[in-house]
């Protein structure tokens, strides 16, 4: 019995034991903590420019907004920018980690558009000011944002995310070793992916090996599809349309009111 | 008590018109649209490219909706202003057109127009018809969420109708929840 006693305390120590490493992997799914590496300065909604290096990117601990994303260093002791996302959906689920960026010269850092989850069909869609998104705009070579007010209307960030990426004013992006340590490239603007897989970054384990953003800039012909505001929003909404309405509730106060009138009247007439 | 009386019946008086009053806005709206199409604006879904496209403006009618099983027949209008869910189904400015690839977003009260919404269930054919032809959608699911639960109305590259309605149905007053209709495009007759 003893025996007995002593093996299955053994099988429980040895359950627990196995249990311990699977804990950080499922804080990593709930906040979809990736570690990515840039080979080019990239930046960020907010102005944030990140020199090339290696950073975490991760949502913020909230159960009520899940579209908020902050970017750390890498050893995550600071943060560079608190961003409040737009979600976005694919038809099938990301079989990687997927980065996409808008196309852009290689003289210039490259603007981060999409980040999708391992598994996850819904995402995350970074939203630049109207005056970044022109002149992401200009730099692509697609038609000018100005002639076409639902384009830019689609780049404005909502009052909260300005606010957010106000807070961060200490983004410490060196923009000056951003400049001199410009490596060459590793995305020009000529390259261009036409299936969205395509753009898919390098490693399978989420978190566990650094994201490589290298091949992916975003096919404009595929920017051109979804600005065309058939699925897209112009600003991220907080809640969905206004529904309810008082028409009912009024009829059934009014016939509340003319029966309990008719009620009065009964009681004074019986009265007298 | 006779004063008492006499607020009573006022009050309810006053409750009753407004009640009637929007009730013939609604049922006067949906006779002038929903018998004829002609008034409703030409929605251009085909010029390429896409983004050039010329949008309604908020309050135009962009045609009618039709749920055969459910009884539900009622006119579209761009917008999802007070007046226009009043008065019609409210198309959301930002969501797709029929014909377009994306998600079309559709919404209006569950006292009116999407009453018998609850009964929506899966296989149930929605019709939507505009001056060009019409776009059939099938629904594939339903489902309950909370106000700021927006990523039901997200980004997709699929043709897609969501419709959008207060939960519960029974509810007196503005209703806690949403009750959401997720349909995927089926056949289409354009001219």
């Amino acid at each position: 019995m003893k025996q007995r006693n002593y093996c299955l305390r053994l099988l429980a120590g040895a359950a627990l034991l196995a249990l311990i490493p699977a804990r950080p992997a499922l804080a990593d799914v709930w906040n979809k903590k990736t570690e990515v590496r840039f080979s080019h300065p990239v930046e960020l909604p907010g102005q944030v420019v990140l020199p090339s290096g290696e950073y975490v990117m991760k949502l913020m601990d909230s159960q009520s907004q899940r579209h908020i994303v902050q970017v750390f260093n890498k050893e995550q002791s600071h943060v560079y920018a608190t961003i409040l996302a737009i979600p976005t959906e694919r038809e099938k689920p990301a079989e990687r980690t997927i980065l996409t960026f808008y196309e852009t010269p290689a003289s210039q850092p490259m603007f981060i558009r999409h980040w999708y989850y391992p598994g996850d069909t819904i995402g995350q869609e970074f939203v630049y000011s109207k005056d970044r998104a022109k002149y992401i705009a200009s730099l692509s070579g697609t038609a000018s944002p100005g002639r076409d007010g639902r384009q830019a209307l689609q780049a404005r960030p909502s009052p909260e995310a300005v606010a957010m990426n106000q807070q961060e004013p200490a983004v410490a992006s060196e923009p000056e070793a951003a400049q001199s340590d410009a490596p060459a490239p590793a995305v020009t603007a000529t390259d261009s992916v036409d299936d969205a897989d395509a753009a898919a970054a390098v490693p399978a384990e989420p978190a566990a090996e650094p994201v490589d953003a290298e091949a992916a800039p975003e096919d404009q012909a595929q920017e051109a599809e979804v600005s065309s505001g058939a699925a897209g929003q112009s600003t991220p909404r907080e809640t969905l349309p206004a529904t309810a309405s008082l028409g009912g509730a009024v009829g059934l106060v009014g016939a509340g009111l003319l029966a309990a009138s008719g009620l009065v009247r009964g009681a004074r007439q019986r009265k007298s | 008590m006779q004063q008492l009386e006499r607020f009573l019946f006022a009050c309810g008086l006053t409750c009753a018109a407004i009640f009637l009053a929007l009730l013939v806005e609604r049922e006067w709206f949906q006779y002038r649209y929903v018998r004829d199409l002609s008034r409703a604006v030409v929605l251009d879904t085909t010029s390429s490219p896409p983004k050039k496209r010329v949008r309604p403006a908020d309050g135009d009618v962009l045609g009618k909706i039709e749920i055969a099983r459910l009884k539900i027949s009622a006119a579209v209008v761009e917008g999802e202003d007070a007046r226009t869910l009043r008065r019609a189904v409210g198309h959301l400015p930002d969501s797709a057109y029929p014909g377009e690839r994306g998600r079309m977003v559709l919404a209006a009260h569950r006292d009116t127009f999407f009453r018998n919404l609850r009964w929506a269930r899966e296989g149930d054919v929605v019709r939507m018809e505009t001056r060009r032809g019409w776009r059939e959608y099938v629904v594939e699911r339903t489902e309950v969420v909370n106000p700021d639960a927006v990523d039901v109305i997200g980004k997709t590259k699929r043709e897609v109708l969501t419709l959008v309605t207060c939960y519960p149905f029974d509810y007196v007053g503005p209703a806690p929840y949403r009750f959401i209709v997720h349909a995927k495009a089926r056949g289409a007759q354009w001219h």
